[in-house]
């Protein structure tokens, strides 16, 4: 393995056991992230985005599949094991209400991780590492005993962020962190999750809905629909050069706030169709205009177009040949 | 007065609403004037609990009482005083004049009604339709949604999120309102699933000769289906103007803020200026212009007195000192382009 890549995904499957059949959440996903650096995952809701993220920490038990950590099988790891190397793997939900204790303090929410990184013996020192992860995240000091529910949104998740932070990770799987933000905080909380990157060399999987955040703060893209990873690329690759049929509307179907260079929106019609027991051929051929009579045979696989971009369908493929 | 009727669906002069309780008054709109013309699309745009849904909500006469109070100001719509009115002759007013789509289609539609039912409600109390007339009609509406007739016995679970909100659309559309108030119509959406919803709504708003409220928080969505903008802060609206003002020509600090807050897809390099702190407590307002403690041009000025609104154009106005004795912009916005001014 390639001594630069942090985490590498394997073959990884969650199906889930519903009433009606097997659900196939996240379907033979492949990826790997080099350190430092910030994979994007995008999709609509249903996707498998956030059970992506959950199997990787094994949140969520993965059906199959591999993932390795730093050279270190994480699928392997027993109970015991696993809680070591979560503090190097962390993750920042998306509603940082339900996500906080309400009848925590900032102080203890934060103290709680740093007495089990057992780093920490006495309480002076603890207090001051509190301070200081509070300085990183930009909450003032005066909040240091406020209660979540008399913060606003953007603290809220800035003491989220602090809370993962605390555990000194190398890896952090952001999941929606901003989505639940108004414009201004939205961009306050983007530009800190930038500069902590920067300054202790994190590496982030960053799952959004939104496609300008994604761009924002992304090296690369990966884009999922129906649990499968359908186009990836670095970033100005994907923006420019979208591919995947899927891709292109998705980003045509973005709301631009600007009155200059408006392009042509692609409308997708339909809905997703059923995650459950899904047919062997390629998931979004009933919403695809350019769908052949091949799409309909079985399931494209992610083939590698250009250099670093890779892409799952059919046309592309025999187009790029 | 001939004039005004023709032009103007609705007209909100100098409105102010408290909500008041034991402890504290929420200080929630606070002298807000807005016109919406007619056939034209009015976005409404600001942050979270900067008035905009209890903006609405006035227009409908639908104040939560005892703790709200309209403390002042006059709203017109279609020619009619609708603060003078009483619950009865508002309910004619509803759904016939003005209907809203509310935020969330998960929960504004009856859960043990079928959908088919609760559009034929609608006809049948508004329009006084008999029973399988209005069955007929809600079929035709379902149609005119995107959705088959034969769907109208379903109930709203059997929905998925986008097919919800067609059936809400068709719910304030059923009795062809002359203005319709969409309040986030497509924030709970998918952008693609939010994009046939926007397309849907243009051409109906066309069909039908409606005028329309777009309440957003998205400048994207605004620059899609919008005419105008107004922009509002704190119970206030700060600037408005049409799409090019507001875009093009935009003088307010605040809105400066808002466009550079906004990730910008061709410039991903370029880190995000965002507006420092937060919004003012509603119940303690700053004196004087309520944006003045983040705003980074503040005068001394700002903290001492609310400024007036300042006109550029016909159609531009914006609140802030930095206008009192010039029309030339004061901001340094990165997407202040000069050579646009000339070509105005």
């Amino acid at each position: 393995m390639n001594d630069n890549v942090i985490l590498e995904v394997k073959n990884l499957k969650k199906y889930f056991k519903t009433s009606s059949g097997m659900l196939h959440a996240v379907d033979d996903v492949s990826f790997t992230i080099e350190r430092g650096k910030t994979l994007g995952i995008v999709g609509e809701s249903g996707c498998g985005k956030t059970t992506t993220g959950r199997s990787i920490l094994r949140l969520v038990e993965p059906t199959s599949g591999e993932v390795h950590f730093d050279g270190v099988d994480v699928m392997k790891l027993g109970r015991h094991e696993l809680r070591k190397m979560r503090q190097q793997m962390q993750l920042i939900f998306q509603d940082p209400f339900s996500s906080l204790n309400p009848k925590r303090t900032v102080c203890q929410t934060i103290e709680e991780v740093l007495k089990l990184t057992g780093e920490y013996k006495n309480s002076d020192e603890r207090f001051h590492r509190v301070l200081e992860i509070m300085e990183m995240v930009g909450l003032d000091e005066r909040l240091i005993n406020a209660y979540p529910h008399e913060m606003d949104g953007g603290r809220r998740q800035r003491l989220g962020i602090g809370r993962a932070l605390a555990m000194k990770p190398k890896f952090i799987v952001c999941d929606e962190p901003v989505s639940a933000l108004d414009v201004s905080i939205q961009a306050q909380i983007l530009n800190m999750l930038r500069s902590l990157q920067n300054d202790l060399g994190l590496t982030y999987i960053f799952i959004t809905h939104d496609l300008s955040v994604v761009n924002y703060i992304s090296d690369d893209i990966a884009v999922m629909y129906l649990g499968r990873l359908i186009e990836k690329a670095p970033t100005q690759a994907l923006f420019n050069n979208p591919l995947h049929p899927y891709t292109k509307a998705l980003l045509s179907a973005l709301p631009v706030p600007s009155l200059h260079n408006r392009q042509k929106r692609i409308l997708i019609k339909g809905e997703l169709s059923s995650p459950i027991d899904p047919k062997p051929v390629c998931r979004f051929a009933a919403r695809c205009d350019h769908c052949t009579e091949e799409c309909l045979r079985g399931e494209p696989p992610l083939k590698e177009v250009a250099p670093g971009h890779f892409v799952s369908c059919f046309k592309v493929a025999a187009e790029m040949q | 007065m001939e004039e005004f009727t023709n032009n103007t669906i609705l007209e909100i002069e100098n409105l102010h609403i408290h909500f008041v309780s034991k402890v504290e008054t929420v200080k929630a709109i606070n002298g807000l004037n807005l016109t919406v013309h007619r056939g034209k699309t009015l976005g409404l745009v600001g942050e979270t609990g900067a008035g905009k849904t209890t903006t609405a909500l006035a227009v409908l006469n639908m104040i939560a009482k005892p703790q709200g109070h309209v403390m002042a100001g006059k709203i017109t719509l279609n020619g009619e005083d609708i603060l003078s009115k009483t619950e009865d002759q508002m309910e004619s007013i509803r759904g016939n004049t003005v209907s809203m789509i509310f935020q969330d289609p998960m929960t504004s539609l009856n859960p043990v009604m079928t959908v088919g039912d609760q559009i034929a409600e609608v006809l049948q109390i508004h329009k006084k339709l008999s029973k399988a007339d209005a069955a007929r009609e809600a079929g035709k509406m379902l149609e005119t949604v995107g959705i088959p007739a034969s769907r109208s016995r379903e109930y709203p679970h059997q929905f998925s999120g986008g097919m919800k909100q067609r059936v809400l659309i068709a719910l304030g559309l059923a009795c062809t309102p002359k203005l319709l108030i969409a309040d986030e119509p497509t924030t709970a959406l998918d952008v693609t699933i939010q994009a046939q919803v926007l397309e849907l709504m243009k051409d109906l708003k066309d069909r039908l000769e409606m005028s329309m409220l777009m309440i957003t928080h998205d400048l994207g969505i605004v620059a899609e289906v919008c005419d105008e903008v107004a922009v509002m802060y704190a119970g206030t609206i700060i600037e408005s103007g049409t799409l090019e003002d507001i875009f093009d020509r935009k003088r307010h600090p605040y809105t400066e803020g808002l466009f550079n807050s906004l990730p910008d897809v061709s410039r991903r390099d370029q880190s995000l200026k965002p507006i420092g702190g937060q919004m003012p407590d509603p119940t303690k307002l700053p004196q004087g212009c309520p944006f003045h403690p983040r705003c980074e041009y503040a005068l001394p000025k700002c903290s001492q007195e609310e400024p007036p609104m300042h006109r550029f154009s016909d159609t531009h106005c914006a609140k802030c000192w930095l206008y009192e004795n010039t029309d030339q912009c004061m901001l340094v916005s990165k997407d202040y382009d000069p050579s646009r001014e000339v070509q105005e």
